[in-house]
Formats: C-alpha cells, structure tokens, sequence
C-alpha cells in the first residue's frame, strides 16, 4: 500500500512540474502576444490552401476573396483569437501538449515536412541515443572508479581525482566539446568534427550503422567527460559513508569475502543515495545534451532548438521546452521507481 | 562562527588558498575594468564595426611571432597631428606627414588603410596625395583627393571629416589599384590585369613582378617611406589628425576576430560581467532560499507543507529547456537571465535549510530560548540563523559558478545580451562563424578558459569552507 | 575436568589519537572454560568493547598496538593469516552479537537472508536448507517465523536484538561474545533474552564473554566475573566470591551503586570519573577515586595478587591479606 502511495506522490509532483512548466510556457506565449500569432500564422496557412483549392471551383474573383474571408472569420472563432489570451489557456495547452503547433517556419524533417510534430519526433531517437548511451558509459565508469577510489581514500590518486571532479564541475559541455574537435578533429584528424554521417554516407546497413556511432563517439565522450567527475566523486563519498556504518562490520564479523561485503553491503545500500544523485543530475544531463548536439551538428532535439532559436521559429522552441520537460519528467519518474525499489525503508512503510 | 574564523578556515587549506588568490584577481580585474571602460562598451565599441575597421581580421595574438617567426607581421598604426615639415608654396602651403614603414619581405601587410580627420579649411580645398618611396627608388602615389569645396550656402570655415573620417582602405580600394597598375605599366613595363591585383594590392606594392608569373610578387625587403602631403590654400587652414595602418597577420595579446575587434578588449569586459551575474544571482538565490527553508523548517504545519509541496516541484523544473524558453520569448536581457536564475536557483537551498532547521529545532538551544519567551521570529533568526549561517554562506559560493556557467550556455545558444559582451558571446561568435573549423583557437580558447577558472576559483572556494561545514573535518585535520 | 576453549595471555591494544596513544586495554589475561560464561563489566570506557574486537579482529583501523596472546582451542588467532582467520575462525568458531544491534543489520536486505547468508557463503549448504535453518534459531530466541521475510526497519528493538543473538548462533560457533546485548531493552525483554541465553548455554554448551557495565546482570549467568578498570583487569573470580566478597574498592563501590529492593539505604554513586587512558594516574590507576587510598597506592601500581581459589585483585590492599 505505502508503496503505491509513495510512487503516487512522487508521480503527482512531476505531474505537477509539468503543469507548472505547461502554464509558465502559454502564459509566456499568450502574455507576450506570440500565441496569436502562431495562431494568426496557423490560420492565413490554411486560408492560403483553401485559395488554391477554391481557386478552381469558384471563378467570381470577388465571391472567392468573401469565402475565403467568411472562412477565416470562422477559424478565428474556433481558435478563439477573437477573445483575450487568458480564456484560451486551456485549448493552448492542449496544443502544446499535442505539439499541435503548426509549421516550423523555414526547418525541415528529413522527408521535407515542415509540420513541428514531424521535425521534433524525428530528432527524438537521435536525442535519445545520445543521452542513454553517454548515461550508461557514465553510470558504468562512474561506478567503477568511484569504487576504486573509496578503497584508496586519501590517497595522492582520490585527492588528485576530487580536482578532476570539481574542474569536470566547472568545464562546459560545449566548450569542452569545441577542444575536443580543435584537437581530435582538426589537429589529429582522429575522428569526425560533427553530423551524424561521412558524405556521402557509405552504402549496406552495417557500414552506415558503424559510420553513426563514428560519429557519435565525440559527443558522447564530451558528455560522459562532464558529467563523470559528480558521478565518481558521489559514488566515492556514498560507498566511503557506508563502509563506515556498523552492518558492515557485522558482515566481516560473519566472515563473508571482501567482495561479497562490498557488493551486497556496501554497494547495494549505497545505491539508493547514488540513485538520488542521478536523479539530481539528471537535469543537468539533458542541458549537457542541448548544448553538446548543437556544437557537434548532432540532429537530435538540441541541435533543433539551437536551429530554431537562430532562426527565431517560435512553434519549434515551445514544442522542444515542452518535450525536454516531458523527456525529464519521464526520466524522472523512472528513476524514482528503481530508488523505490532499491530501497525496501522506501518500499514498505515510512521513510527513517 | 564569526566572519573571521571563517576565512582563517578557508585559508588554512589548500584549495581554500589558491581560491582566495583567483578570488582577489577576479575582483581586481573587474574594479580595472569598471575604472577603465565605458559602461556602454557593448554597444558604441564592441558592436560598432567602425571602432575596429583598422584592425586586422582575425589575426593570432602578437607573442605567436615567438614560433610562427617570419611568418607573422606586426600591426603598425602611425599618427600624426602635426605635420614633419611644412613649405610655403606661392600663395599655398604644403604640408608634410611622413611615415617609414620597415618592411621584413615576408607576408605583405594584411591592410593598409590611410584615415584623416577633421580637415577645415578657409577658401581653397585642400588637396591630399599619398606617396610612398620604395627601397628600389621608385615612387609610387597610391591615392589623391580634393577635399569636397564649399556647398551652397555654405560659410568658411568649411568644416570636413568631423564626425566620419576621411578612411580610404588602400588595400582594397579601386582607385588605388588602377594607380598601381599604372604604375607598374610605366616604371617596370609590367601590364598587371585588373585581375592579378585583385587582393593583391599590398603584394605588388611592397614588391617585384616575378617574370612568368603574372600576378605574382616577389617581396622586396627594406625601408618604405610614405609621405601624405596636404596642399593647403592657407595656413590658418587645419587638418587634425592623421592616420596611416599597415595591417598586421598578429594583433595584440588576445587577436581579433574576423570583425577585427580586439578580443583583449572583450574579454577583460567579461569580467566585471561574469562576477556580477554570478554574485547577484547566488546572494538573492540564497537569500530567498534560506529565508524559506527556515520558514518552512520552523512553521509546522500547513506553511511547512505549502512551502515544502511548491519547493519540490518548482526545483524540479529542468532549467535549460525553460532559460531558452524564456529569455526566447521575454527578450534576451542580461537582467532576465539573472531574475530568471533567480527564480529558479533558490529551492535547492530550501530543502537542505529546513532538514537542517528541524534538526537544530529539537536541539536545546532554541528550546531553552524559548522557556525564556523570546518572541518566534526572534528565535528563528537570531539562533537558527548563527547556526547555519557558515553553512549558508558555503552554499552560495557554491552556487555562484552555476549561475556564470548558465548564463555562458545560453550566450552560448545565441541567446546572450547584444549590448553586453560576455565570454559566453565570444565564444559563440566563433563558433557560429565557423573559427573552429578554420583553427581559430585564439578566438575559442581563451573565453572558455575564463569560464572554466571563474568556475573553478568558486569551486575551490566550496571546497575550503568544507571545514566550516563539516566540524567534524575541523577537528580531524 | 575444565576444558579451556578461550585463553587471553596479556593483552594489549592501544588507538591512535591526535593526542597521543590511548592504551584501551592494557594487559589483559584471563580463560574460559567449554560451557562457562565470564562477565566483564566495568564503567563505559574500561575497554571491554576494545577486548571483544580485538578478539575478533576487527579493530578499527586506528590501531597503534595490538601484542599478547589469544588462542581458541589452542590455536594461536593472532598469529594467523587473515584469508585463513576468516574463513575457518570468524563466526564458525567464535561469534559475536555486537554492542549495538540496532544498527547490525544492512537495511536493504531481508533478515532470513542476513541469518542464513553466512550458512551458504561459508558453511557450503544450499539455501533452502539454511533458510529451514534461520527459522530453526527464530525459534530458539522466540520469534516468530515470519520474521524472515521481513526488513531491519520492520523489527522492533527487542526483536532485532533477539534476532542478532540468532545470527550469532548460525554456524553452531563454541565461543560467543555478547557486548551489551540487553542495554538497549526494557526490563521484560532483557529479562526474557537472560533467560533464553542461560539455556543455550545450558544446552549447547557454549562459552560466553557476557560484557556489561551492570554487574548484577552478569551475576545472572556468569560462572565468573572480571571486572575492567581502565584498560585493565581490576578484579577476577568467581562469580559468586567476587559478588559476596569482593576484594576491590572498586567492585565493592560498583556493587555498592546497584539499586536494592531489600535494603534501605539508597544507590550510591561512584564519585569522580574514569581517567583519561592517555595520561593514566601514577601507581594504583583507581587511586583518585578510591575510598581506601593510601600513600603506596599513589607510588606503585598494585599487580593482580591472589585473594583467593581462582581469585585475584589488583589492589595493594589485599596484601594484607593471609
Ligand atoms: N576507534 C577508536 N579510536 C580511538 N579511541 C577509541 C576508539 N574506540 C574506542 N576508543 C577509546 O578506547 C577506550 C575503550 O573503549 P571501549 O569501546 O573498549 O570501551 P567500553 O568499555 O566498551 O565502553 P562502553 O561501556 O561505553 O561500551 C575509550 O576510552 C574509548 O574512548
Ligand atoms: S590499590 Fe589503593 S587506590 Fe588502588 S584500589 Fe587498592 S586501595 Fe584503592
Ligand atoms: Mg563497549
């Protein structure tokens, strides 16, 4: 029962955050005058399809401008524009929500649509893929070496690693990728400075699919590199804190192998908290991956948002702010079921 | 802990040290810049391609000379407001500006650019020649004008070049080509295409038409004397300022961007900027987070819900995707970011300052005040706060560098304030015009290496306070 | 004929401190016998907890000192290899419930597990068969056997307790070290796991090191009785001399503090405090505190002297004695 209860608030929350985050963007859009124009825009599209169509059929040049003219007025009532901003927040959510937000103004999806739904789903996978495999290569990494070090805590190689963690802390994601096509790319011609693909891209699935993770492999060491050095420096302190706590004692007193008490002793109580702090980075991760998939040209939804601010296409940017949140908040709420069920405190009955 | 103790903990580790000294540099830096700069730098210097057109375009910092050796060319800019030597001629006066330029036979200057200002004169325009001896001998006249006579309606003293200069770009300017072509035609018996000079102009003026090779120029080191001379119908008449620049393939000690403004300039503005974003941000951050968390922390109740419910949602808002969302749609103020970071910076300090007041609520310090019947809110912030206050103010050092890093990402997206140059800016104005890719690290490097060490000085200073966090790490040390 | 399973031959442990070295325990000898219960007592800070762990190696790693003897059933534990020591020593031979069972057992897994975990990682047996086990010693500490698929934080202090002294008694050791295994309890628990203990005890025949500072606890089930002062052995005997006649001023001021139903006159405290152990006072170590000083005790330190059958007390006092 509690169980329940507790992934509910925590599902409650995030819902909450994506409602929250859903007002800020139509208030922000209807207070500042966008969302009628988005509107206006939507409109004068369909009226412009409706003239060629009509074109054909009605030849009184001035019967088909008072079509076209009732029509508009119609869809301006069904979009509500003859209204304020504020009664129409509802139906504007719901747009947003459906990524229902019309054309992108001058960016297209691979197979030339210019409708914001395509575009942002098209990008989506390559989102993911980035974001996923850079997380379990950190996750793995992270653990390892933080493991390591917690065996050699104070030592010169932990003291050394804990300035690595604060620099990883304060180096950008950006920037450090811009070194890293400066030298691997340009200095070493190592491996490609950016794009999903060599032109012209090689021919048979296997060769293509070899090229793409090619590509990928800056992106992701660029996030993995500004993200490990939290990863390693938390997991550190969690399994240093836990080696210290008396059940770990206890299970040496019982006689078990060293490996079996850091495994199922130490790591395994430290996890919830190091799951806490995945969570807290999680944020983080998602702002890394902007930011990276724009300096490498990786056509994911970050480069899609830098494009669509650069080219000040105002549906593409409501649609990206509201998928990044609703990626969050997914990831969130995935995480939050595995802390639950790391921790059996969580899992039955109330927090200690 | 009392504000000293405080700093002799920092001080006493080493990262606490090394923080301290970046901290101060900072801060000195920043007082130069705000002494030095005018406020509105972004907009009339920065952003004004006027301000830098005698600037070579992206040219590597003067101390590369120290490995690209022959290579690289100076900058050399002369001025003159008072002429070398002055003649009376007839009725008129000729005056003369002469300049030597010293030239080494590698690359050809970049530019050469020859600019007056303020020219007055009472009857007769004044007419302007540039000439210059090459070491061979020969002399080559490179540009003339007349200066523009009076206007109708027009009273002497006629004023020219006030406001604008007189700026003649010799390296690419049409007329200029033509009179080097004429020149090469009657003094070497070389016929230069139009094409050959094309961008070639300082080429064939600093050297020798190779044989065979046309459009070709065999560089001819030694002494170049160039001489403006002014002809003025009266000595009365005026000509305030000379200007002769040979372009550089080096500039300064940070280079120029491809608009050729100085980058040195840019990024010392940086400064001042970076710690105001950061500073402002993490004391309103923290003050509002603080103020909260005790609120929250010492209310039961439904406040303490309340607060506690809207915390926890309001931190879980990613940042990013929202900053662009915003700062997008509201406008791309500095100001903005900063209220923006605001907003959403504080709730983190919330949730830890409310564990931390419920777990001192129960000490005996505050109950005991209470028997005594200090009124609540007294309590609260004379007892609560003198506890945590190390802690607080450890927290928003901490917080400093997340805001300088935020608002450097958005510079970074194209979303930075265009009246105030950022690191974050420059950065991204290399990178969108591409300086990455053509290996203009000069451009790229440095910005983000100021980023990294303002980070990193706050970083370093969270991590010496850990002591006046941590009593546990005072005493064991 | 007295089967010795535990012998300690001057033991001496000393920790590491930012201000100097701190002898906890500082020549310590004694013997125990298959079936016996010793109780150790002595005030909070005697070094008895430092006694138990250094008996079961498991000293903090601060440790400057660790020299004497222990063997257990005549081999030398000190002396032996680590991988060794744990594999064939470390709750097989001798277990321990600690000082502090609350906080004994890993949070995230269930308490079956915990009972049975070193039955299959040492004792080889599969795990239906240790389960079945771990419900078997539920049984003998009087839980219910449910408890098995339960969480550390679902158990309440007594169980958790109870369950703690089942861990201790998986692998069927021959020695068990209880540090303060009822402290933390209600008189009714307390009372009920003092019973339950006598019976293994009875029953299995196990030696036990009781550790307490409430010397009327251990009277209950102790065969003798040692009783700690500042790292050292102040008084050891039989449990019925040592409490009917103790030779010590120290033991008779400890006896002197329990509270009697049957008497009039009220508890008394010991007045002053345990020395600090980095800077122990000259002569007799208790001479700041003891009602019966005089002027050799301040000079030499008195050497554990017999008082007598297999009783001894480190008191210049009993000198005096025939
Ligand atoms: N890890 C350690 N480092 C330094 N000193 C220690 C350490 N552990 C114990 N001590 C000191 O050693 C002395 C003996 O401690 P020990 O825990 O053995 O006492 P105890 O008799 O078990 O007391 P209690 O009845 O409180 O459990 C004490 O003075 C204690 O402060
Ligand atoms: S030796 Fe002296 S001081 Fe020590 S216990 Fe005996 S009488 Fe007291
Ligand atoms: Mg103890």
């Amino acid at each position: 029962m509690s169980l329940i209860w507790t992934l509910a608030i925590r599902g409650l929350t995030l819902l909450g955050v994506l409602f929250v985050v859903l007002i800020m963007l139509v208030v922000a859009l209807g207070a500042t005058g966008f969302s009628d124009r988005m509107l206006r825009a939507i409109i004068g599209e369909e009226v412009r399809g409706l003239r060629t169509s009509l074109a054909q059929t009605i030849r009184d040049p001035d019967q088909l401008e008072a079509t076209l003219e009732a029509r508009r007025r119609d869809l301006e009532s069904f979009y509500g524009l003859e209204r304020p901003w504020y009664s129409r927040l509802p139906s504007m959510v719901l747009r947003v929500v459906k990524l229902d937000l019309g054309s992108a103004r001058t960016l297209r999806s691979f197979d030339g649509s210019s409708r914001v739904t395509d575009l942002v789903l098209e990008r989506l996978p390559y989102t993911m893929m980035l974001i996923t495999t850079a997380s379990v290569i950190t996750a793995v990494l992270g653990l390892w070496a933080g493991v390591k070090l917690a065996t050699r805590a104070g030592t010169a190689l932990d003291r050394l690693s804990s300035y690595l963690s604060a620099v990883s802390y304060a180096v950008p994601a950006w920037w450090a990728g811009i070194l890293l096509i400066l030298l691997l790319a340009f200095r070493l011609h190592l491996l490609p400075a950016g794009g999903l693909y060599s032109t012209p891209p090689p021919e048979g699935g296997l060769a293509r699919f070899l090229d793409l993770l090619w590509h990928a492999v800056l992106p992701i060491f660029t996030l993995v590199a500004v993200s490990l050095g939290a990863w390693v420096y938390t997991v550190r302190t969690m399994v240093l804190n836990t080696a210290q706590e008396f059940f770990v004692t206890v299970a040496r007193a019982k006689g078990l192998p060293e490996g079996r008490v850091m495994r199922r002793y130490i790591l395994r109580v430290a996890s919830p908290p190091i799951v806490t702090n995945l969570v807290l980075g999680l944020a983080g991760s998602l702002g890394g991956a902007i930011l990276t998939e724009t300096v490498f040209n990786w056509p994911g939804m970050g480069r899609l948002f830098y494009e669509a601010i650069i080219t000040a296409d105002e549906n593409l940017v409501v649609a990206l702010t509201f998928m990044f949140t609703l990626l969050y908040v997914a990831a969130r709420f995935v995480l939050e079921v595995l802390y639950v069920a790391l921790d059996p405190r969580i899992r039955y009955g109330s927090r200690t | 802990m009392n504000p000293r103790d405080v700093t002799q903990v920092l001080l006493s580790t080493g990262s606490g040290r090394v923080g301290a000294v970046f901290l101060t540099t900072l801060v000195l830096v920043s007082l130069f810049v705000l002494i030095r700069f005018p406020l509105d730098f972004g907009p009339t210097r920065w952003n004004n391609p006027a301000s830098w057109a005698d600037n070579p375009k992206a040219a590597a910092p003067a101390w590369t000379r120290l490995w690209q050796g022959n290579q690289a060319i100076g900058h050399r800019v002369y001025q003159s407001q008072e002429p070398s030597a002055s003649t009376p001629l007839a009725d008129l006066e000729q005056r003369t500006y002469t300049f030597s330029y010293d030239y080494g036979g590698g690359r050809a200057p970049t530019l050469m650019a020859l600019s007056v200002v303020d020219v007055r004169f009472a009857s007769r325009p004044t007419v302007l020649t540039l000439q210059v001896r090459r070491p061979d001998g020969r002399t080559l006249t490179l540009y003339q004008t007349v200066v523009r006579g009076p206007r109708e309606g027009e009273t002497p003293p006629y004023l020219r070049f006030q406001d604008a200069p007189l700026r003649v770009n010799l390296s690419s300017d049409g007329d200029a080509a033509a009179r080097v072509r004429e020149f090469y035609a009657q003094q070497m018996g070389v016929a230069l295409t139009v094409e050959a000079l094309q961008g070639r102009i300082t080429h064939a003026v600093f050297g020798t038409p190779i044989e065979g090779a046309p459009g070709q120029f065999q560089p001819l080191p030694g002494a170049y004397q160039f001489t403006l001379t002014a002809v003025t119908g009266a000595s009365s008449d005026v000509i305030g300022n000379v200007k002769l620049v040979m372009g550089g393939s080096v500039y300064g000690v940070m280079g120029t961007d491809t608009l050729g403004r100085d980058l040195a300039l840019g990024l010392l503005f940086g400064f001042p900027v970076a710690l105001t974003i950061g500073i402002a941000t993490s004391v309103f951050a923290t003050i509002i987070g603080a103020s909260l968390g005790m609120l929250s922390g010492y209310m039961a109740g439904k406040t303490d819900l309340v607060i506690q419910r809207f915390t926890d949602i309001w931190s879980n808002v990613p940042l990013l995707p929202i900053l662009i969302f915003l700062i997008f749609i509201l406008g791309q103020k500095l100001w903005l970011v900063v209220v923006l970071m605001i907003l959403f910076g504080w709730p983190g300090l919330t949730i830890v300052v409310r564990s931390m007041v419920l777990q001192l609520r129960s000490g005996q310090l505050v109950e005991a005040t209470q028997a005594l019947g200090a009124s609540k809110v007294r309590i609260m912030f004379r007892h609560l706060l003198f506890q945590i206050a190390p802690f607080i103010f450890a927290q928003m050092i901490f917080f400093t560098p997340g805001a300088i890093l935020a608002e450097a990402s958005l510079s970074f997206l194209g979303l930075g304030d265009p009246s105030i140059p950022t690191w974050g800016q420059i950065l991204e104005n290399g990178f969108r015009t591409g300086a990455v890719y053509v290996g203009y690290w000069w451009w790229v490097l440095p910005p983000g290496l100021l980023i990294v060490v303002t980070a990193m000085t706050f970083v370093l200073l969270t991590l010496g306070l850990e002591p006046v966090v941590n009593p546990r790490l005072r005493e064991n040390r | 004929m007295r089967q010795i399973v535990l012998e300690v031959r001057d033991l001496r442990v000393s920790y590491h401190t930012p201000s100097g070295d701190l002898p906890a325990v500082d020549g310590v000898s004694f013997s125990l016998a298959q079936g016996e219960a010793m109780g150790l007592v002595g005030e909070s800070g005697a070094g008895k907890s430092t006694m138990a762990l250094a008996l079961m190696r498991l000293l903090p790693r601060n440790v400057s000192m660790l020299e004497g003897g222990i063997e257990l059933e005549g081999r030398d534990l000190l002396g032996m290899d680590e991988e060794a020591f744990r594999h064939e020593v470390r709750w097989q031979k001798m277990a321990m419930v600690f000082q502090g069972a609350q906080e004994a057992f890993n949070p995230v897994v269930r308490v079956g597990e915990q009972i049975a975990e070193p039955m299959v990682v040492l004792g080889g047996m599969t795990k239906a068969a240790a389960g079945a086990e771990a419900l078997r010693l539920l049984g003998v500490v009087r839980l219910p056997g449910e408890i098995i698929q339960r969480y550390p934080h679902e158990l309440s202090g007594g169980m958790k307790q109870r369950a703690v002294i089942a861990m201790a008694l998986a692998m069927k050791p021959r020695l068990l070290l209880l540090d303060e295994p009822t402290s933390a309890l209600d008189v009714t628990v307390q009372a009920q796991i003092m019973d339950q203990l006598k019976e293994l005890k009875q029953e299995l025949g196990l030696a036990m090191v009781f550790i307490t500072h409430d010397i009327a606890l251990a009277s209950d089930i102790c065969d003798t009785i040692g009783v700690m002062y500042a790292g050292k052995m102040a008084e050891l005997g039989p449990a019925e001399d040592v409490l009917a006649k103790p030779q010590h001023p120290y033991t008779r001021l400890l006896l002197a503090s329990l509270p009697r139903l049957s008497q009039d006159a009220p508890p008394q405290f010991i007045p002053g405090s345990p020395p600090d152990l980095r800077m122990p006072p000259r002569g007799c170590r208790f001479h700041p505190r003891c009602p019966q000083v005089f002027g050799r005790c301040i000079l030499e330190e008195p050497p554990l002297l017999g008082v007598g059958e297999g009783h001894e007390s480190r008191c210049w006092l009993a000198e005096d004695r025939p």
